[in-house]
């Protein structure tokens, strides 16, 4: 099948926001950076925001969009649903820091962090389909949470951790996100096979980018705290994490392709 | 019901014709006149109608809304089609409506074959331009300077053709099929069997064998006569037979669905037909597991041949090969009842007079049926004859199992094992013989065979048979159309088709008489052609390139693509230049209109016409136009309208004859007398609409009627004589026609042929004996490109053809639905050829054969798309005949229509011919298969047809109204 | 229940390609699009010992399609009365998970409306008393339509009177309803129709 790039991208960029708020959640409750998360809560939110539009390209009939949440088993519909949700909560979460309502902070925060990481899995759940064999597996959606953390972490060091202290710890979080990214990169394309053939760059990229790229830069940052590096390691695990989603299209194969449409 | 709610696309540019036409200044719109709605809006009327899209003409109903042809489906009534439809069928709305059809007459602006430029003019120009061409060439040269051809494809009424060259008075007919096909196979099987039947399953007759309640044990289908080159209604019998147990053998180079299904498949070497048949032959002679009583009896077997008739036939055993000994050269024998045959009665140990039995005298006949017989001639010498079936069984004696499996490139198993089943079978089924095998120069030895052994086990009038049948009951009695357009093969004992006598054989006209019918080309050498009275196509050829023994002038063509359909077409383009005027009748624009055409003429799609097709099935009724769109004009008004003109405006007599005196046609403003006057009696043809496409019978009864009309031949006449075989009067004739007391044999030994040979049978009178005699017994002889050493071993594979279930001959190439499941034709070839050439499924691939050393516009060969597969004969190769109307479309190279993926420009015009038929091979040529590259502009994804969709155009009337 | 689905007798079938024209003329479906089409399966085996059948491949459909479950806006959906499974067009947001989720790749993109499309079995005939149209044209008759779960259909009757010969696609738990009859004596069936091409389509 075609690479879906509407679709690549909404996973790409609904997981980066979600998993982003994650880190500003977690700061609600470590108080590593002194930074507010404001900054970095509004960015997530645009992203979820410009994540959802970006399906919508991939839909043939936008005038009919709303549709989409008449069918509560679809994975479209839980999607839909964990990004308004998302939003709620980060919306929730601005109104609170602006009006400093601690209690409000942390509980739109938990909730927030929920959503953000259900939202990075789920966005790959809506995949599994019997039919597809190398779709067929947890370790797809899995994968897609994992690959989304590195963004995460890096993006959240870049936009809001950079003091010593925060960035020390943000280099952690950023290494052993790389690891996670590593390994839910690594486990799905060993499932799918996509270590051979056109997917195999792909592949590679998703480890390499996804993976060892940010534990490295993650591991510097414990170490030095070049402004440079929470950049080097969000690119990277940006790109990484699109290669995954572009890998997922490329490994697509159908059991059955009667029609020879797909 | 949705094709009516598709969008109604705008007229946009037209291909080629319709294109040219608004080059001129004729916008298409022209011809859209407003016209009065003669139906109640948005009311869907249901038409009982049939279908043309192939000879099968199954019953249909075609829902009518708003004056357009919206669905068709089949009509249940109809027995053997059953609501069936397939996919030729569903195609005509795409056909009707199709945005390319010649719209209105038009003749040439600019040069044959260069310029694609028409323009527009009217039906009154356009019926002068073809009377006066005629009359010139009359008025310079003689009449014999017409040529008229037509074919299978596109539905005309190819009889028709016959009838106007005979009202003419002289020239020649030919259909591309016909000798190479069909013809052969009905013409020498009735020859040989005394009662209606018919073997060509290719044609969708042999139904005998379909009758549900004969419990058959063995049916042979030869020469691809299955499912996938017949009609796949048809195909639905073979299913229930195999389903009732019967064992099938099918032989074919290809697998397809009826070998896959068969008990036994015998992929043979394509052409080798009659190897494989003569040994089966062979083998129930020396296994003596002919019917004896059968032969005996009902045979002309036990006749003797008179060694003194030497016999000039190049073949077999040749100058033995004499005609059946006649009772006046016997010494002796009673001549009071008039010649007869003769033959050796074992109970009187006399040479004696063949006769008709009957239950009184059959106790009489003893005849010895193999070996020699002294004989004392009429002159006192002393002779030693063989029996018919010594040297029949004599000439079959070396095709042995082990030369059949060589030449047929099959492995001796397959052959032995179907030889056995057939000789042990005790209800056998028939061998029904289809297309390929004919389109040979074996053609009339190939269907020999087949009568031949279907005669060895007895089968004529028994169950099964193929050689018996049912006969139509009318449940109306309808009207007679002017004109007797009866069948004209004139040797079917059905009565011929003479011009020159009125139905109840008075004198008129006069028409075609003797000298025009002996200079008819090829005829007198290849006398079987007089069956249909064609000419022989290479003659023709001869003629038109040499002026010798005349030159053809004008050339009327009422068919499809010539081009397509031609053996060795490319060599036809320089032939064109040397006709004076050539029109071309058809739907639609086709290679031949750009490369010879001087005139168009709009013809009916089957949804325009108004016909009686004669009944199929259990169906009678009429095809009966559901549509009227443009200026489109039955054909047969056509002719009678080319006769007006030609009595009214160039005082021919023949012309004045045949439309005022004999009034044998209407014009084409006299459409609705000709409605009136075919319609059911009593009934206006209104009336006679709506009963159209009405039953007889019950399949039961229709079944049934078959059961009744077995052992016909044991029906003892007014004489206490039994009906017997071939009796005068009922079914064919198998007597030569010098015999005066006819035994009512079947005619297994062909003295009736050779009769034909030396003296023709014809209604016009004596012809000339053909230079060699005819084989009175089968032959084999390899197709003619396989005869030739340096061919074979530059062209190594023999390539068949088949008909595909999507198109019928050249047509229907221009539907889009069917050019998106069937864009480019396919060749098939053995994984072995395939590796050897570094080709696999789904590369083009370039064919070329001989042919392409001898024309230059071909001299790179053919496109086809690979097909690698187990399912062909190795040393064979399968491609159908295609053709690419897309090159036809504006500032394309129309050229390229046919000479892109045409596989008949690489079949063989050339001889030697077949003896009888004049058949040259169309199939079984020798080509060389390489890899390629997909010729350009060629359309293949399903987007490309999207310029062919149908749209509709309300009724015009143009064409029949004053 | 109701379980209405075609059931084809590929023993009979000759792939004559009657359905997939007729399917197209009766729906208007835009070139490039099918609701129906025919493969053929095979040859199968060492040349001149070869089986082969022809595969008409559809909506099969399946008890707990995977079409339905992943349709975001019911636009694939079951039709209550029949339990047929659809598509309502104008619901269609174009998403095409439907396409992928089907195992057997037998829904088709309409580019002019921007929907997916599939066989319905001819709803709109059969709603009023009469065949689908593939069903009613086959000029083998190898075609039945009909409600599985009532013995008395001619679809279950035609199962019925070849059960031994009664196989369906591979199920990947979609539970497929569509029968295809093959008799072992012809060919073995591929329930992962192996090797199934379209003829002259190769690419």
């Amino acid at each position: 099948m075609e690479i879906q790039w509407p679709l690549a991208l909404f996973t790409l960029l609904t997981s980066m926001g979600g998993c982003l708020f994650l880190f500003v959640g977690i700061n609600e409750f470590t108080r590593k950076s002194s930074v507010s998360g404001f900054v970095p809560a509004i960015v997530a939110l645009v992203l979820a925001v410009v994540g959802g539009l970006c399906s919508v390209a991939h839909l043939a009939h936008v005038d009919r969009m709303l549709n989409a949440l008449s069918h509560p088993t679809s994975g479209i519909f839980v999607e839909a649903v964990l990004i308004g949700l998302l939003a709620v909560a980060v919306i929730v979460y601005l109104v609170c820091v602006k009006r400093e309502i601690a209690g409000g902070i942390k509980a739109s925060a938990v909730c927030g962090m929920i959503f953000g990481v259900a939202l990075s899995f789920m966005a790959g759940h809506s995949y599994i389909m019997a039919a597809i064999e190398t779709w067929n597996t947890m370790l797809l959606p899995t994968g897609y949470l994992l690959t989304a953390l590195p963004m995460g972490s890096s993006l959240y060091w870049a936009l809001a951790g950079r003091e010593e202290a925060a960035s020390k710890f943000m280099g952690v979080c950023t290494l052993v996100c790389g690891v996670l990214g590593f390994l839910g990169a690594a486990a799905y394309a060993a499932v799918a096979g996509a270590f051979s053939g056109e997917s195999m760059m792909l592949a590679v990229g998703a480890l390499v980018l996804a993976g060892v790229v940010p534990a490295v830069v993650g591991a510097l940052g414990t170490k030095t705290a070049s402004p440079a590096l929470p950049w080097v390691a969000f690119v990277c695990a940006t790109l990484g994490a699109l290669c995954y989603r572009v890998m997922m299209w490329v490994v697509f194969t159908t059991p059955f392709n009667f029609f020879g449409v797909m | 019901m949705a094709f009516a709610e598709m969008t109604r696309r705008t007229f946009t540019k037209l291909a080629t014709a319709a294109a040219a036409a608004t080059a001129v200044g004729l916008g298409v719109e022209g011809n859209l006149l407003e016209t009065e709605k003669a139906f109640a809006e948005d009311e869907v009327i249901k038409q009982k109608t049939f279908c043309r899209s192939c000879p099968r003409a199954c019953g249909v109903i075609a829902h009518i809304k708003n004056g357009r042809v919206i669905k068709l489906e089949g009509n249940p009534d109809d027995i053997f089609s059953a609501g069936g439809m397939c996919a030729k069928g569903q195609s005509a709305i795409q056909a009707l409506y199709h945005p390319n059809r010649t719209k209105y007459p038009m003749k040439r602006v600019g040069e044959r074959g260069v310029d694609n430029t028409w323009e527009r003019i009217s039906w009154d120009e356009a019926i002068d331009m073809i009377a006066k061409a005629m009359a010139d060439m009359r008025d310079k040269y003689g009449r014999n300077g017409l040529l008229e051809t037509t074919g299978g494809g596109g539905n005309p009424r190819i009889i028709d053709s016959i009838a106007f060259r005979d009202y003419w008075g002289a020239g020649n007919v030919y259909e591309p099929g016909a000798a190479q096909c069909a013809m052969p196979r009905t013409f020498i099987q009735k020859q040989m069997d005394g009662w209606l039947g018919f073997t060509s399953i290719g044609d969708q007759q042999c139904i005998g064998c379909f009758n549900p309640n004969w419990d058959l044990d063995v049916f042979v289908q030869m020469g691809g006569g299955g499912a996938a080159s017949s009609s796949t209604i048809t195909a639905r019998f073979w299913n229930e037979l195999r389903d009732r147990g019967c064992k099938f053998i099918n032989v074919d180079p290809r697998f397809t669905h009826d070998s896959a299904r068969a008990d036994l498949w015998i992929p043979i070497r394509g052409g080798t037909d009659v190897a494989a048949m003569m040994y089966w032959i062979n083998y129930i002679f020396q296994t003596k597991s002919y019917d004896e009583k059968f032969l005996k009896e009902w045979s002309n077997l036990p006749f003797l041949v008179d060694v003194t008739d030497e016999s000039t036939c190049p073949f077999g055993a040749g100058k033995e090969l004499g005609q059946l000994l006649r009772a006046s050269q016997v010494k002796g024998l009673d001549m009071s009842r008039g010649e007869t045959y003769v033959y050796f009665d074992e109970k009187t140990g006399k040479v004696s007079r063949a006769f008709a039995m009957g239950p009184d005298n059959e106790k009489d006949y003893n005849p010895q049926l193999f070996g020699t017989v002294e004989v004392e001639y009429a002159d006192g010498t002393k002779r030693t004859c063989k029996t018919a079936g010594q040297l029949l069984m004599e000439s079959v004696a070396d095709m042995t199992l082990e030369k059949a499996a060589e030449i047929c490139w099959v492995d001796a198993e397959l052959l032995e094992t179907a030889a056995k089943w057939i000789a042990e079978s005790t209800k056998f089924g028939g061998v029904g013989n289809g297309v390929s095998h004919d389109q040979n120069i074996q053609s009339a030895e190939a269907a020999m065979c087949t009568t031949l052994i279907n005669q060895l086990k007895g089968t004529t009038q028994q169950p099964g048979a193929n050689a018996s049948g049912g006969r139509m009951r009318g449940e109306y009695e309808t009207g007679r159309e002017r004109g007797r357009f009866t069948y004209s093969m004139s040797y079917d004992g059905r009565g011929y088709f003479n011009p020159n006598v009125d139905d109840d054989g008075n004198p008129r006209g006069p028409y075609i008489e003797l000298p025009a019918v002996v200079e008819r080309l090829g005829y007198i050498e290849h006398k079987g052609l007089g069956d249909w009275k064609h000419s022989q196509i290479p003659a023709v050829y001869e003629a038109i390139m040499t002026g010798e023994p005349y030159q053809p002038r004008v050339w009327y063509e009422r068919s499809g693509n010539k081009m397509v359909t031609l053996a060795d077409s490319s060599s036809w383009i320089k032939a064109f230049p040397k006709l004076d005027f050539i029109s071309h009748t058809y739907m639609y624009p086709t290679s031949f209109t750009f490369e010879a055409a001087d005139l168009i003429l709009p013809a009916t799609e089957w949804l325009e016409m108004d016909y009686a097709p004669g009944a199929h099935g259990d169906c009678n009724g009429f095809i009966v136009a559901c549509a009227l769109t443009y200026e489109h004009v039955d054909d047969r008004l056509i002719y009678g309208t080319i006769f007006k003109q030609l009595a009214d405006k160039y005082d021919d007599p023949y012309a004045y004859n045949v439309y005022y005196v004999d009034q044998e046609y209407y014009t084409i403003r006299e459409r609705d007398q000709y409605l009136q006057d075919i319609a059911i009696k009593g009934m206006t043809w209104e009336e006679t609409k709506a009963v159209n496409g009405w039953r007889n019978s019950t399949a039961e009864e229709f079944w049934q009627g078959y059961e009744d009309s077995l052992n016909q031949h044991l029906i003892v006449d007014e004489e206490g004589i039994y009906q017997g075989m071939g009796w005068k009067g009922l079914d064919y004739t198998t007597w030569a026609e010098d015999i005066e007391d006819n035994p009512r044999k079947n005619q297994m030994y062909m003295d009736r042929l050779l009769y034909i040979c030396r003296h023709g049978d014809d209604p016009a009178g004596e012809l000339p004996p053909a230079t060699e005699d005819y084989s009175t017994v089968p032959f084999y002889v390899e197709p003619a490109d396989f005869q030739d050493d340096e061919i074979r071993e530059k062209y190594p594979l023999v390539i068949s053809n088949g008909r595909l279930p999507y198109f019928h001959h050249s047509t229907l190439r221009n539907i889009p639905y069917l050019r998106e499941t069937y864009p480019v034709p396919e060749i098939w070839i053995s994984p072995e050829a395939a590796e050897e050439r570094g080709i696999v499924t789904g590369d083009w691939v370039k064919i070329t054969s001989k042919r392409c050393e001898q024309n230059e516009v071909i001299a790179d060969g053919i496109r086809a798309k690979a097909f690698v597969t187990e399912g062909i004969n190795p040393g064979c190769a399968y491609m159908e005949r295609f053709w690419n109307p897309e090159f036809l479309e504006e500032g394309q190279d129309a050229r390229k229509s046919w000479t892109s993926c045409n596989y008949n420009v690489l079949s063989r015009r050339e001889g030697p011919h077949n003896p009888v038929m004049g058949t040259y091979n169309l199939r079984s040529c020798n080509v060389q298969v390489e890899k390629s590259t997909r010729p350009e502009g060629v359309w293949y994804d399903a987007t490309d047809f999207q310029p062919w969709m149908p749209q509709p155009c309300d009724n015009t009337e143009g064409g029949y109204v004053a | 229940m109701s379980r209405y689905a075609l059931v084809v007798d590929v023993d009979h079938c000759t792939g004559c390609k009657g359905c997939e024209i007729a399917c197209k003329n009766e729906n208007a479906i835009p070139l490039g699009e099918r609701w129906n089409r025919l493969l053929l399966c095979g040859p199968y085996g060492e040349y001149p010992n070869l089986q082969q059948y022809y595969l008409p491949t559809h909506c099969q459909q399946c008890k707990d399609a995977p079409c339905v479950h992943v349709c975001p806006t019911g636009a694939s959906y079951r039709d209550p009365e029949t339990d047929i499974v659809l598509v309502d067009k104008e619901k269609c947001i174009g998403c095409k998970y439907c396409m992928m989720a089907c195992p057997y790749g037998v829904r088709s993109w309409n580019p002019e409306e921007n929907v997916v499309e599939k066989c319905t079995m001819c709803q709109h005939l059969t709603s009023a008393g009469e065949l689908p149209h593939c069903v009613k044209v086959c000029s083998v008759q190898c075609r039945y339509y009909g409600d599985l779960d009532d013995p008395n259909s001619d679809a279950s009757k035609a199962i019925a009177a070849k059960a031994d010969a009664a196989h369906k696609l591979r199920d990947f738990g979609n539970d497929p309803s569509s029968v295809y009859l093959l008799s072992s004596k012809y060919c073995e069936w591929r329930e992962g129709a192996d090797g199934a091409h379209d003829i002259t389509q190769y690419d």
